[in-house]
């Protein structure tokens, strides 16, 4: 059975695909072909479709790495501090050496990069703060309900603040095979994939006429 | 083993449930927040529109103001003394020699007293023009004036540096109330000294005008009110952000302190 959280990252592509045009400002639309891939990513899992035999956790930590980055970019052109677009600059080369150390001479390529994740994680968190820090400090009359990006920052901070405890404790959980640790897993996983989900889905329609807030 | 597994993830499923709560909470004040900066923007703009307004209504009713004085000078001043002089020049009558010269000089008197009148409502209309050059100067101007009748002493201290950016409506409107004082100073104060200071006191711009004429009683409601037009002054100098303060002395003399931000 699909899950929910898939259903909605579909969604999100068709309203990204839709509303390409539409969609502001131009960092808005990275996140098309991005959830393009996240889509395509998470197929096989969805329908249970053996693409790599054996442990696949290497695929995953590229791909959880790559999706950092690509946060990062985004933040890059959403922060409009220049000290901490700059420091962005010097995370992004730094996140990719952290990360690379980390999946090959650390934690291991066939397990879960949790390490380099919460770091990750922290990051994101803090950028998002910032970023809200920024619309609070603008002075000037806006909804923002309809700023896209307030939408994206609202789903990344609950997902990876939601998300953070659980990485601390993961490698414990799962490596000492705590009994519900995979239902736990389940539960998490799906609420915060359904809240990041649903609200990217916010931030590509709700700037769009018509569009009630 | 198994029961401290349990605990651990009943922790961390509690943990995770707070972080989420914190999240959500966070993003539920932020847009609370900026609700609120949003209202007190729009309310902000609401003053500023109704400032304006209110700016725009008393600046057209100085012009009013002008504009009436322009009417009734005309009409009560020169008006009548041309009237006048209309009238002795024809009552003239070149045979009585003696008779047609004295109505020939005080025709002649009476075109003088026209054309000082039309000079002081040339003045009033020359206002704008010369705030253009900046207040110091036009007050500099106002000062030539007072001085060239010759019944006053007029003492003129300027301390702003001609750098100093003056608002033009600001200064229009503290010309005018120059103007008004002056004005009341030449019909009621019976003064021969007139001192006039304008400086900078911080961020703001001080008018003093000081009078050694008879003075008045400022407890008076009859002078204040409707003599010299104090409550109007008031009402448009608050407009500015700015302030009034009339103080007089029977027998010594009535200094009228100005003080509005300049910017």
């Amino acid at each position: 059975m699909l899950s929910i959280s898939f259903y909605l990252e579909v969604i999100c592509l068709v309203a990204g695909l839709v509303f390409y045009k539409k969609l502001s400002p131009y960092y808005i639309k990275w996140f098309v072909p991005f959830i393009f891939i996240t889509v395509l990513v998470e197929l096989p899992t969805n329908f249970n479709w053996i693409i790599f035999k054996g442990n696949n956790l290497w695929f995953y930590n590229i791909f959880t790495s790559c999706e950092f980055l690509f946060y990062f970019i985004i933040f890059y052109h959403a922060i409009s501090n220049p000290r901490w677009k700059k420091l962005l600059l010097y995370l992004f080369p730094a996140y990719i050496i952290v990360a690379l150390v980390n999946i090959l001479f650390i934690q291991g390529i066939y397990k879960f990069h949790t390490i380099s994740y919460r770091i990750a994680s922290v990051i994101i968190i803090f950028y998002c703060f910032l970023y809200f820090k920024q619309l609070l400090s603008n002075d000037i009359e806006e909804n923002i309900l309809r700023i896209p990006f307030f939408w994206i920052c609202a789903g990344l901070l609950i997902f990876y603040a939601g998300f953070f405890l659980y990485f601390c404790a993961f490698d414990y959980i799962v490596y000492t095979k705590t009994p519900y640790s995979v239902e736990y897993w389940r539960i998490i996983s799906r609420t915060l994939n359904i809240l990041l989900y649903g609200l990217f889905l916010t931030a590509l329609l709700c700037n769009l006429k018509g569009a009630k807030y | 083993m198994q029961p401290q597994g349990s605990q651990i993830l009943e922790i961390v499923a509690l943990g995770t449930a707070l972080m989420l709560f914190i999240a959500i909470f966070l993003v539920s004040f932020i847009v609370a927040h900026k609700k609120k900066q949003n209202d007190n923007f729009k309310e902000k703009k609401q003053m500023q529109i109704s400032f304006e307004t209110e700016l725009t209504k008393t600046k057209m009713e100085v012009q009013e103001e002008t504009r009436q004085t322009l009417a009734a000078d005309l009409h009560d001043n020169i008006g009548q003394l041309l009237s006048l002089t209309s009238m002795t020049l024809a009552s003239v009558n070149i045979d009585e020699n003696s008779k047609a010269q004295q109505k020939i000089i005080s025709a002649k008197e009476l075109i003088t007293r026209s054309i000082q009148e039309l000079r002081q409502l040339s003045k009033l209309l020359h206002g704008e023009q010369l705030i253009q050059k900046g207040l110091p100067k036009a007050i500099e101007q106002e000062v030539n004036w007072l001085q060239k009748g010759g019944y006053y002493t007029v003492n003129y201290l300027n301390h702003i540096d001609e750098s100093v950016e003056i608002n033009k409506d600001k200064a229009l409107f503290l010309y005018r109330l120059l103007q008004e004082a002056i004005n009341n100073i030449v019909k009621h104060a019976e003064a021969t000294v007139i001192n006039i200071t304008l400086k900078l006191v911080g961020n703001k711009l001080s008018l003093t005008i000081v009078d050694n004429g008879k003075g008045f009683n400022t407890l008076d409601t009859d002078i204040t009110q409707h003599g010299i037009g104090l409550h109007t002054m008031q009402r448009r100098i608050a407009l500015l952000n700015g302030s009034v303060k009339v103080t007089s002395d029977i027998g010594i003399g009535t200094t009228v302190s100005i003080i509005v931000p300049y910017s």
